[in-house]
């Protein structure tokens, strides 16, 4: 097994524990800078869907995986900032470099003021609480009338940065890259300073949170700011993936799927909302790879995609909790240390009982 | 000269007097601790001092200031740390992290320098971690840094709670049942941490126990409290040989 030495606390601090560390993160920014070099118009546009869906996770990560607030409703920040920068950009002709950041922000507030209502609440009336949301923000996008273009949606005009028109799928690429790397990098430094570990510790314990000096209900509210942010830098983009975007865009079945996709990509970790990213994105184009080996009757019943997606969801809820991360550390471990590996090296030690909690 | 007091203090849960018109006082540097049969009342007393309840009556009073217009974020930065009965970690986070998170009212609310991890906040990151060290160090935790608080064994998770509340430098601790659940030798180990607390850190400790031989070791003031009432107060010895004190233990073994 690679023991990891440390030799000063920096390396805990720092974004990148070693060298070995920092040269497998740049390996892997400059293939994905490259990638425009070697990958077709097609699957650059697939990749910048799984960045522009892995902020928009990383967003809920925030909010579900960190601070423990469950919410069915992340969709309606998408829209609320897919709207707010198409309205800005066409309506009042904001440029587009801020109009995004202005979207994104009027997003965020959008959030705030639910994180203050929602604050105080848990569990399953959270979950009902945005799911509401989520409901009644499409309602309210689809009976917005001319402002919103109801129903019939909204043409996304093209992104124009300094007089340069971002018009090619390498272009588009690479800004959704850009920001994709940002939002990382964003995450990461809530992680390792104090607001993160706020959040962290209230999601596992707001009694003693409380009693170390955390203000519960601003940090969640908090958390649901910068959750709706990031969805709505994620909306600002999608829309321009999309060209022309309408309410049912972003309807409940999304918010759904973005629980999901970190879910399976595994909660509470920066990789489960990339890893769940490249998922979501990519299964449907894997799946139809699949329907060709598969026989006609069974490949073209309406419902087989969805039914695919329950079954992996249901895979992993029932297998491997931690998600595709956390299988992804058992592999690694286990070529590690093979050919020593043990099943138990994962099994939690339950040397203790919990008695009743002070709530 | 008392620092801490509790005066007059009620607190009834529906028709049950689970606090009635307690009073007592802890002075600087002390250990004092609070003894009485399951049900007394005990950690309801620190939860009044740590805010989670408003009193019915009564005031208390820290370094001369009521506690009672703060909320229950505010009372650690009145120096008042705490431990609980039933371990409340951060479960999924490192035992580093459970300490870092003791350092939270060290701190300041700057969301852009965070996200953006601007100069200051390596600096600050490493004095936060200075301190945790010393910690780590004074409860000889060294080996477990990096470990997941849930996959701890029981005695090291009770002792990380402790380093936690440690780590927020307060001025007085409040320990809940430090040594329940806990084997003889992890006992014997917890009476000499409380001496050095006292002793090293100059912190004063108010603990709950029931491990009597803990309690007449490092004790220099016991009170004991019955169905939320005052029993007695004074010396290890001189509390457990009070009829009132003996009486109330025996009732609660004969019920
Ligand atoms: N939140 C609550 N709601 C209702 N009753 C409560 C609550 N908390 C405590 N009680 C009751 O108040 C009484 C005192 O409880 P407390 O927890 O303070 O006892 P204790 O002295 O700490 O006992 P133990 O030694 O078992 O920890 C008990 O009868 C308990 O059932
Ligand atoms: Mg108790």
């Amino acid at each position: 097994m690679r023991v990891l030495f440390r030799k000063s606390y920096k390396q805990d601090i720092r974004l990148f524990r070693d060298r070995t560390q920092a040269f497998w993160y740049l390996l892997f920014l400059c293939i994905a800078l490259a990638a425009p070099l070697f990958l077709d118009g097609y699957f650059l546009d697939e990749l910048s869907f799984v960045y522009i869906y892995a902020i928009a996770g990383l967003g809920l990560m925030i909010l579900t995986g960190f601070s423990g607030q469950v919410s069915f409703g992340q969709a309606a920040f998408v829209a609320i900032g897919a709207y707010a920068h198409t309205i800005l950009l066409s309506r009042y002709g904001v440029p587009w470099i801020l109009s995004l950041p202005l979207a994104a922000l009027i997003t965020g507030l959008v959030g705030l003021a639910i994180g203050r209502i929602c604050g105080r609440m848990h569990g399953l009336y959270l979950a009902i609480a945005t799911l509401s949301i989520a409901i009644v923000t499409e309602r309210l996008i689809g009976g917005g009338g001319d402002f919103t273009g109801g129903h019939r949606g909204l043409p996304v005009p093209g992104i124009d940065i300094f007089g340069i028109a971002i018009d090619q799928s390498w272009k588009t690429y690479l800004l959704n890259l850009a920001l994709f790397v940002g939002a990382i990098l964003m995450t990461r430094n809530l992680l390792r300073t104090r607001s993160g570990r706020a959040l962290i510790a209230i999601r596992d314990s707001e009694v003693s949170a409380r009693s170390l000096g955390t203000n519960v209900a601003f940090y969640k509210a908090y958390a649901f700011f910068l959750s709706a942010v990031f969805a709505g830098l994620a909306g600002g983009l999608l829309a321009h993936a999309f060209y022309y975007i309408t309410p049912e865009t972003f309807g409940m079945g999304e918010s759904i799927r973005l629980l999901l996709m970190i879910v399976v990509g595994g909660i509470g970790t920066i990789y489960g909302a990339i890893f769940g990213a490249f998922f979501i994105v990519l299964l449907p184009t894997v799946l139809s790879w699949v329907k060709v080996l598969l026989p006609g009757a069974i490949a073209t019943s309406g419902g087989f995609d969805s039914l695919a997606f329950g079954m992996i969801l249901l895979g992993f809820i029932l297998f491997e909790p931690d998600g595709l991360y956390g299988r992804w550390v058992k592999i690694h471990h286990y070529f590690n240390v093979f050919p020593m590996y043990k099943r138990r090296s994962f099994q939690r030690q339950k040397t203790f009982l919990k008695t009743e909690r002070l709530k | 000269m008392s620092w801490l007091e509790v005066e007059n203090v009620s607190l009834a849960f529906g028709g049950l007097k689970a606090v009635d018109n307690l009073s007592f006082s802890v002075e600087p540097g002390k250990v004092f601790t609070i003894i009485g049969p399951n049900g007394a009342g005990k950690s309801t007393v620190f939860n009044l001092i740590c805010r989670i309840y408003d009193p019915l009556e009564g005031d208390i009073r820290f370094g001369g200031e009521s506690l009672l217009g703060a909320r229950p974020h505010e009372v650690i930065n009145h120096g008042i740390a705490r431990t609980f009965q039933n371990i409340e970690l951060f479960e999924h986070a490192s035992l580093l992290d459970n300490l870092l998170i003791g350092r939270f009212r060290h701190g300041r609310f700057s969301p852009l320098s965070e996200l953006f991890f601007l100069p200051g906040q390596l600096r600050q990151e490493l004095e936060h971690r200075r301190k945790a060290e010393e910690v780590i160090e004074f409860l000889d935790l060294e080996g477990y840094r990096h470990a997941r608080v849930a996959d701890l064994p029981y005695g090291v998770r009770k002792k990380t709670e402790m380093a936690r509340a440690l780590v927020a430098s307060p001025e007085i601790l409040l320990l809940d049942e430090p040594s329940s659940g806990l084997t003889t030798e992890e006992t014997d180990d917890t009476a000499f941490v409380i001496e050095d607390i006292r002793e090293d850190l100059g912190i004063t400790v108010v603990m709950i126990e029931h491990d009597m031989k803990l309690v007449n070791k490092v004790s220099d003031k016991v009170l004991a409290i019955n169905e939320g009432r005052f029993l007695a107060t004074g010396s290890a010895s001189e509390v457990q040989d009070d009829p009132d004190v003996q009486a109330a233990y025996l009732g609660g073994e004969a019920a």
